[in-house]
């Protein structure tokens, strides 16, 4: 079997730098990681709505990346194969984490809730209150999304996947990101009514 | 275009993602009905609500320590976790399928019919040491190899391979489905089987 033309793939940088990984060139794993790491990092923490765990969680993703290094194959775009680790990863993790809370959810809300707030002060303290309350509903918006909606959502919104991309990270077809992003956006737009101004108020 | 296709294109409009035709009536259908351009701004400035949104950049030295920690949890060498993969799962679907049993009989002497099939004389797969990531039930059923050395781990691994070649298990679809599960899914099939056995 002929050796595989890197120079072929270069305009997927991620895929450039996971075949100079599986080839075993050393420092190629971690330079992709820092090429990626942000993407991801901002990914985790919107589908969870928080930072506490995210760091952990990100690298579990890369880690899975290592582990399944043999299995990428550069005719897929890395980005989707990335995210395919990445949104199995959030949703497995989702439910554990759903069904860990569930016998105090009740007592947990009220704290999360202003745990939360004050998380986001912390985190962006330079910002205006209302740039602060905006962020707060769009949280609390896209937490209330389906978890696969709300993948989508995030991979479309912030970052500039096509549909064809999203189904591919998901798994699924194409028209079925199409039907999951306008619910998933109706859903959104109505829970941010109050921002909107009045003479876009339907 | 109607009211209803309108707003039912919104969202494929403002991503990119809406026909030829679609893209080309959009506009001039809301130059003409006030509501429907009320509907598309509303859809505009969700997104750039959304936006307002940000998301943290990873922390300092993140990359380091994530390279660091997969390398640290992978002790097998690069190639030989799928080759122990492969013997692990085609070792278990054997042993359900009935060639356990040919194992066992075999097991008394050391006949060789002719070279086409050799015969193991005792259990077929030494689990060679894996992280605790990597499924954990399998330790229990089966003997943990002593020495951690790469090279002794993927003798054995190859020497099992080279049986199951032979008995052409790698080709059973069964085999195939298991070697292509992702990991978690790897984990729930090697579960079920341990349980199984």
């Amino acid at each position: 079997m002929p050796p595989l033309d890197m120079n072929r793939h270069r305009p997927d940088p991620g895929a450039a730098l996971m075949l100079r990984f599986q080839a075993g060139e050393a420092g190629a794993f971690e330079e992709m990681v820092r090429a990626y790491q942000d993407t991801v990092y901002a990914f985790l923490f919107r589908f969870r709505g928080r930072e506490d765990g995210v760091e952990d969680l990100a690298q579990e993703v890369f880690l899975r990346v290592f582990r399944a290094r043999e299995r990428y194959r550069p005719d897929a775009k890395f980005s989707t194969w990335l995210y395919r680790i990445v949104c199995n990863l959030c949703i497995n993790e989702k439910r554990d984490r759903k069904d860990a809370r569930s016998l105090d959810a009740d007592s947990a809300k009220g704290e999360a809730g202003l745990a939360r707030m004050a998380d986001e002060k912390a985190e962006q303290p330079s910002r205006s209150i209302e740039q602060r309350e905006i962020a707060q509903a769009v949280r609390a918006s896209l937490e209330k999304l389906p978890e696969n909606q709300r993948a989508a959502v995030l991979l479309s919104q912030y970052h500039g996947m096509s549909y064809r991309d999203v189904g591919e990270s998901l798994g699924v077809s194409e028209k079925a990101v199409k039907s999951m992003m306008a619910r998933a956006r109706e859903q959104l737009k109505e829970k941010l009514l109050p921002f909107l101004r009045e003479e876009v108020r339907g | 275009m109607n009211c209803r296709t309108f707003c039912e294109s919104i969202e494929a409009f403002l991503d990119g993602e809406a026909d030829l035709v679609v893209r080309e009536t959009m506009e001039p259908h809301a130059a003409s009905c006030a509501s429907c351009r009320k509907q598309l701004a509303a859809a505009r400035k969700t997104r750039g609500l959304m936006e307002v949104y940000a998301a943290p950049q990873a922390p300092a030295g993140f990359a380091a320590r994530a390279a660091q920690a997969a390398q640290g949890a992978e002790p097998i060498s690069i190639g030989s976790a799928f080759r122990w993969r492969a013997a692990a799962a085609a070792v278990f679907l054997a042993v359900g399928g009935g060639l356990g049993i040919y194992f066992l009989m075999s097991a008394e002497g050391t006949k060789d019919p002719g070279g086409q099939a050799p015969v193991a004389q005792e259990p077929a797969i030494k689990q060679p040491p894996v992280s605790k990531e990597e499924v954990p039930v399998q330790r229990e059923s089966l003997p943990v190899a002593e020495s951690n050395s790469n090279s002794i781990e993927e003798q054995e691994i190859a020497e099992n391979l080279e049986i199951l070649e032979n008995w052409e298990l790698l080709n059973d679809p069964d085999v195939a489905i298991a070697l292509a599960l992702p990991d978690e899914d790897f984990e729930v099939l090697m579960s079920a089987l341990e349980e199984g056995i």
